[in-house]
């Protein structure tokens, strides 16, 4: 447990549910999971990682006991929006729940991330965007939808739509021209002969 | 016992070991007639220095009437497989499998069995056990059972990205159903974990166990089939054929067996809705049976996926409404933009969506490594990393991925010549393979065949060619 306050301390939010867990799995009592376990701040840790389908078995693990407080569900109920991609969902249940104790800072993390992730997925799967759809993936308003998207080389649509204009990164071009590179090829060339 | 206890004190320098291993398995008489004292006598001892004789204690310890689940045993046992001392218990194998295995049996037992409690104590004697990471082990199968039943299935994630080569008998004293329940569960952790990459590993899994050379059907081969059928459908939108090297009596078995999931994947392949869930709901009495029913309900939601895939390879674009229509969605515009988002993200199609005027326009696909329905799971992973940047081959990570997949590719060659090499030099199949050629000499029959029979060492006469799969599978890259 000192080593997630530390690790929360130094916001190191990546690490702390493979903390969790390695403490899950070590102890010896059968009943860890239920004496003062920090099982929503476990829940929300492996959804920072956006790793779900491990959030949604260590809830199936919990016992009935733990299920039941407040913290726990609304996490819960976080993750059934995240789980089925509903952008929309996961801001209401974000908000909507006073989130207390150490999982107050994790959850503002969380919220920072998700943002950067939808705002990924909106970059691959949206060529133009009305910002009041923007602002609903992002759980934000308008204007702010629009600042984000304007601090990634999005634009304004050309024609008086007030849609947002998604303009794709351009991809990193490695440098190749280097003599292991050259070798590298040359390798493979022998190899397919 | 206090002689057999000094004796051990005694020979604990690493020269002494085989000595002393001797000496522990003639005492089989000792340990059964001194029971009572085998308790106070481990206390003598220490897990770490002493590995070799604490296996030996624990072993006969738990051999003998004791009852299940017994916490004291649990306890020893766990801190013996973490702190054990690998090149001792190596020296005998079986021993410190029974002490391991007996450990899941008491884990397991009594009214509150508590699987978690033995994942990591059984991981870390995989480890201690397996003399090079790509050895396949006995605890394989059982470390992962527990991963299974105590739902901790990130825990098996390091092992299951293990690929295997070797199998190493005589070393780990592993037997062929050892490597079909390692195949079988670690394929039920793969599907465990959704990812659309572990999929594509759960399909190898699964193959493996049904391509495994055999001569009798087996009820783990039936039942791996089944998750087969369904994990393909799901993962590939059809049912691959076997492969020509399936033994045919496994074939036979699963004739027989899996009927009702060939008639679901007939089904799907007609890519008729209600004919789908009409063979769904009328043998929804042998899936439940089986433990199937989740992965069938998968397989029912991803005809929506399939369909939105096809119509990617007829039109260029096309609006929400139309894409909602086609695909027959009840939600409209609205379920299909948020299907088509979640496709995205799964980097199951490239499309881009026009927000202004509703209509979607179809990416081209040069990004997925071939495009259409991706066959091999090679293909698919590609298709997976490639299609989250919706980009094409023109970037450094693209090279990145090209050159780490040639890299992997390269290296099996070597494997795949080195097994031959192998083969070819081994005594047994050489002798094979002659005596068939001077019998087809005696009867005066057909020439040239020597450079024939050595050019396919795929007779499964020695024990590298039974694990020819292994590399096969992953060769189809």
């Amino acid at each position: 447990m000192d080593q997630v306050a530390t690790a929360l301390q130094a916001s190191d939010f990546a690490a702390v549910a493979s903390i969790l867990d390695e403490a899950e799995l070590c102890s010896p009592s059968p009943s860890v999971l239920e004496d003062g376990w920090p099982a929503a701040l476990h829940l929300l840790a492996h959804m920072y990682n956006g790793s779900l389908p491990d959030a949604r078995l260590l809830y199936k693990r919990l016992p009935d006991g733990v299920k039941a407080d407040p913290q726990v569900a609304a996490a819960w109920r976080l993750l059934q929006f995240a789980w089925q991609g509903s952008g929309e969902g996961v801001w209401h249940a974000l908000r909507s729940h006073p989130w207390s104790g150490p999982a107050q800072a994790l959850t503002e993390a969380l919220a920072e991330r998700l943002r950067g992730r939808q705002l990924d997925l909106v970059a691959a799967a949206y060529s133009h965007i009305t910002p009041a759809r923007l602002a609903a993936l992002c759980g934000c308003s308008e204007e702010d939808a629009v600042a984000y998207a304007l601090g990634r080389g999005w634009r304004h649509a050309a024609d008086d739509s007030g849609a947002l204009e998604v303009v794709a990164s351009p991809p990193a071009r490695g440098q190749l021209g280097s003599l292991a590179a050259l070798e590298q090829l040359s390798v493979y060339m022998m190899q397919l002969e | 016992m206090e002689g057999l206890v000094a004796q051990v004190i005694g020979l604990s320098n690493p020269n002494d070991l085989n000595q002393l291993l001797t000496a522990l398995k003639s005492s089989e008489t000792v340990f059964n007639q001194n029971y009572q004292q085998i308790v106070p006598a481990l206390q003598a001892l220490d897990p770490a220095q002493h590995s070799l004789a604490y296996a030996f204690f624990l072993h006969h310890l738990a051999k003998g009437n004791l009852p299940t689940p017994n916490a004291a045993f649990m306890d020893s046992a766990s801190r013996f497989l973490i702190v054990c001392d690998a090149s001792q218990i190596q020296l005998a194998p079986d021993v410190f499998v029974s002490v391991a295995r007996k450990l899941k049996t008491h884990v397991l037992a009594g009214a509150a069995p508590c699987p978690r409690r033995g994942v990591a104590p059984l991981l870390a004697g995989l480890r201690a056990l397996q003399p090079n990471p790509e050895v396949l082990t006995p605890l394989h199968a059982d470390f992962f059972q527990l991963c299974l039943l105590s739902r901790c299935y990130s825990a098996a994630a390091p092992v299951l990205d293990q690929d295997i080569f070797d199998v190493a008998p005589q070393q780990t004293g592993s037997t062929p159903t050892d490597l079909f329940l390692y195949c079988y569960y670690g394929g039920m952790l793969c599907i465990g974990e959704q990812g659309r990459k572990q999929h594509a590993r759960a399909l190898e899994l699964l193959l493996q166990a049904v391509t495994a050379p055999s001569l009798a059907g087996n009820a783990i081969v039936a039942a791996a089939y089944k998750k087969y059928v369904l994990v393909c459908l799901i993962h590939a939108g059809a049912l691959q054929p076997l492969p020509k090297f399936t033994s045919s009596c496994v074939k036979h078995v699963i004739d027989a067996e899996a009927r009702p999931y060939n008639e679901l994947a007939a089904a799907y392949a007609a890519r008729n809705g209600d004919k789908l869930r009409r063979a769904a709901e009328q043998h929804g009495a042998v899936f439940a049976a089986d433990g199937n029913l989740g992965l069938v309900r998968q397989v029912l939601a991803s005809m929506a996926v399939r369909s939105i895939q096809r119509l990617t390879q007829t039109f260029l674009t096309l609006s929400l409404e139309d894409i909602a229509a086609n695909a027959g969605l009840a939600g409209g515009a609205q379920e299909a933009e948020a299907r088509i988002v979640r496709m995205v993200a799964a980097g199951q199609i490239t499309a881009k969506i026009d927000g202004r005027s509703g209509m979607v326009r179809f990416a081209d696909d040069t990004a997925r490594g071939g495009g259409g329905a991706s066959t091999s799971s090679a293909a698919a992973g590609v298709s997976a990393a490639g299609g989250g940047g919706g980009g094409s081959w023109d970037s450094a990570a693209s090279v990145a991925m090209l050159d780490e997949r040639m890299r992997a590719v390269l290296e099996l060659g070597k494997r795949l010549q080195q097994a031959h090499e192998m083969v070819s030099q081994d005594r047994a199949y050489l002798t094979k393979v002659t005596a068939r050629e001077r019998s087809k000499y005696d009867l005066g029959g057909g020439a040239g065949g020597l450079g024939a029979g050595l050019a396919g060492p795929g007779g499964g006469a020695s024990g590298e060619t039974d694990f020819g799969p292994f590399s096969a599978s992953g060769a189809a890259v």
